[in-house]
């Protein structure tokens, strides 16, 4: 009874509009690899302790820094997934961080500097920079992981079952369920604005997109009326039921644990140190 | 049980003072398919709310062996299946199994029970293979289906349909009417697609301003082109009446009212 599935009717349906991000919010690497199958609290719990301990450590500490990026590595191997798909997920976040971290060695003053024409750069802020790039970099490469290893809807309930507030967590559901029908409703809006020959040359035209943008809201606001009323429909008291409840088993223990032996004992050094 | 709509001077005003419904008179038996006929604006989507309680108005109004009333809303709801016409409003899980699931759990039904009513209601609207995927990543005519097996699942006696043929194209429209022909369930729809009634329903009424204008046969009401006419309907250019057979009830009831009493008491 198979005659319904998987077939292209009405041409894919968000596919045109939507594909290029869709790719980069699903999985990548090996599904089936033993990081992919883990409890969604172990790798939350995993990756945001790599991300606490490089973002707490000095720069001197750097050896500290190189085992988390060593850790990362390993669950990056672990789970198959190629640095070229970890470059494509952290190229939206890293420039922009980095790009503001750039301006840090003209204006942190302290120990020698060079002049670059007009600039001057400063020792203490070269320092300053390349701890901030570690830090952006490990961060950044630790949530591009956790998101290619683990489904949006799975990050969410391991952070509902960490408890995470329950209201914060159905917010980013819905988002992320309903974005794609808004953004098919921005794409048809601009559509609609180009076939009467909506062409915006100077910031005088922008008031159209202003009234757009007010549809838009106004539209949103009564979709999450119908939505609620829906739910209700179908017995909705306040509560997310869920079917498959999430176990917490030995591996997810060990992954942990496994984690942290790594990092905590070199922190603590590093600390004791300083 | 009852699957029943005995509504009375049924009325409701909206929060402007707009009157939507002026008291509704619609008695529907167990087993009927009856279309509710009407044009944009005539209180279609308004009066299928207060089936299920969502909006409440003045008058009686008992559905499904229940008056509506606040201490019944969670029996009611597990009763009567509304399925809307945007099925976007009604899919807004990640997945559509967990979707499905939504509703059974909500009756606060076992794992294995809801798991059984997953599969069963997926089979029904012929989207077994589609339970893991997304909702935005279906077709028109696939999302529709699965809301209807959203509400499947919660095994109602009363299926309420809004316009569900809106939207779909020939194709999709076709396997929605297989798929309806199938489920034995009293039903009633709300719709503009007079072809759609013709096929599907014995019965028809008229809800113009507010109010049921006209209750009948619903070929002998689709035949009558002034009263259809009078209320801003029409059948299609040359549609051919007396060549549309009705579809026939189904013979198997795959759904039974098994354990749904069981389910309501908890």
């Amino acid at each position: 009874m198979a005659r319904a599935e998987h077939r292209p009717e009405h041409g894919e349906p968000v596919g045109a509009l939507c594909n290029h991000s869709l790719e980069l919010t699903g999985l990548a690497g090996d599904p089936a690899s033993p990081v992919h199958r883990l409890d969604p609290r172990a790798k939350i719990l995993g990756l945001v302790a790599v991300t606490l301990v490089a973002v707490s450590t000095p720069i001197e500490a750097w050896p500290v820094f190189a085992a988390c990026a060593l850790v990362l590595a390993a669950v990056a191997l672990l789970a198959r997934v190629s640095p070229r798909d970890i470059w494509r997920r952290a190229r939206f976040v890293l420039p922009l961080v980095l790009a503001a971290a750039l301006l840090i060695p003209l204006f942190r003053t302290g120990g020698e500097s060079w002049s670059l024409g007009p600039l001057t750069v400063h020792e203490a802020g070269l320092a300053t920079l390349g701890a901030v790039a570690a830090k952006a970099t490990i961060g950044t490469v630790a949530a591009v992981l956790l998101g290619a290893t683990t489904s949006f809807p799975s990050v969410l309930r391991g952070l509902e079952a960490l408890r995470t507030p329950r209201l914060l967590v159905l917010i980013a559901a819905f988002m992320y369920r309903y974005l794609f029908v808004i953004v098919e409703e921005v794409g048809r809006m601009r559509a609609a604005l180009a076939a009467r020959g909506y062409q915006p040359r100077n910031a005088l035209h922008a008031g159209a997109l202003g009234r757009v943008a007010t549809a838009l809201f106004l539209r949103t606001y009564s979709r999450g009326e119908r939505v609620y009323v829906a739910m209700l429909a179908r017995g909705y008291d306040g509560r997310m039921p869920r079917l498959v409840p999430l176990v917490f088993g030995r591996a997810d223990v060990a992954f942990v644990v496994c984690v942290l032996a790594a990092l905590v004992p070199l922190r603590v050094a590093a600390g004791v140190m300083a | 049980m009852s699957c029943a709509v005995h509504a009375v001077g049924v009325s409701y005003s909206y929060p402007n003072g707009r009157p939507a419904l002026r008291g509704v008179e619609l008695h529907v038996e167990h087993g009927e398919r009856v279309a509710v006929l009407g044009p944009n604006g005539a209180g279609k989507t308004t009066l299928m709310l207060h089936l299920n309680g969502l909006m409440r108005g003045e008058g009686s109004l008992e559905v499904a062996g229940l008056e509506v009333e606040d201490g019944t809303l969670a029996a009611l709801r597990a009763r009567v299946g509304l399925v809307f016409q945007d099925p976007d409003d009604q899919l807004f899980m990640p997945t559509v199994a967990e979707d499905v699931s939504f509703g059974p759990l909500n009756q606060g039904l076992p794992r294995a029970e809801v798991e059984r009513r997953v599969a069963e209601a997926l089979a029904a609207v012929r989207m077994e293979g589609a339970a893991e995927r997304a909702p935005f990543q279906l077709s028109m005519g696939e999302r529709r289906r699965v809301a209807i097996a959203t509400v499947l699942a919660m095994r109602p006696s009363l299926l309420v349909l809004d316009e569900p043929s809106a939207n779909l194209d020939p194709r999709a429209r076709r396997e929605l009417l297989d798929i309806l022909e199938g489920i034995d369930r009293t039903m009633l729809i709300t719709t503009h697609d007079l072809p759609l009634a013709a096929e599907l329903c014995e019965r028809a009424v008229i809800l113009a301003d507010g109010r049921i204008v006209a209750d009948a046969e619903c070929h002998e009401l689709l035949a009558d082109t002034e009263l259809l006419a009078r209320h801003d309907l029409e059948l299609p250019a040359g549609f051919a009446l007396d060549r549309v057979t009705r579809r026939p009830r189904p013979g198997n009831d795959y759904t039974q009212d098994l354990g749904l009493e069981e389910a309501i008491r908890r």
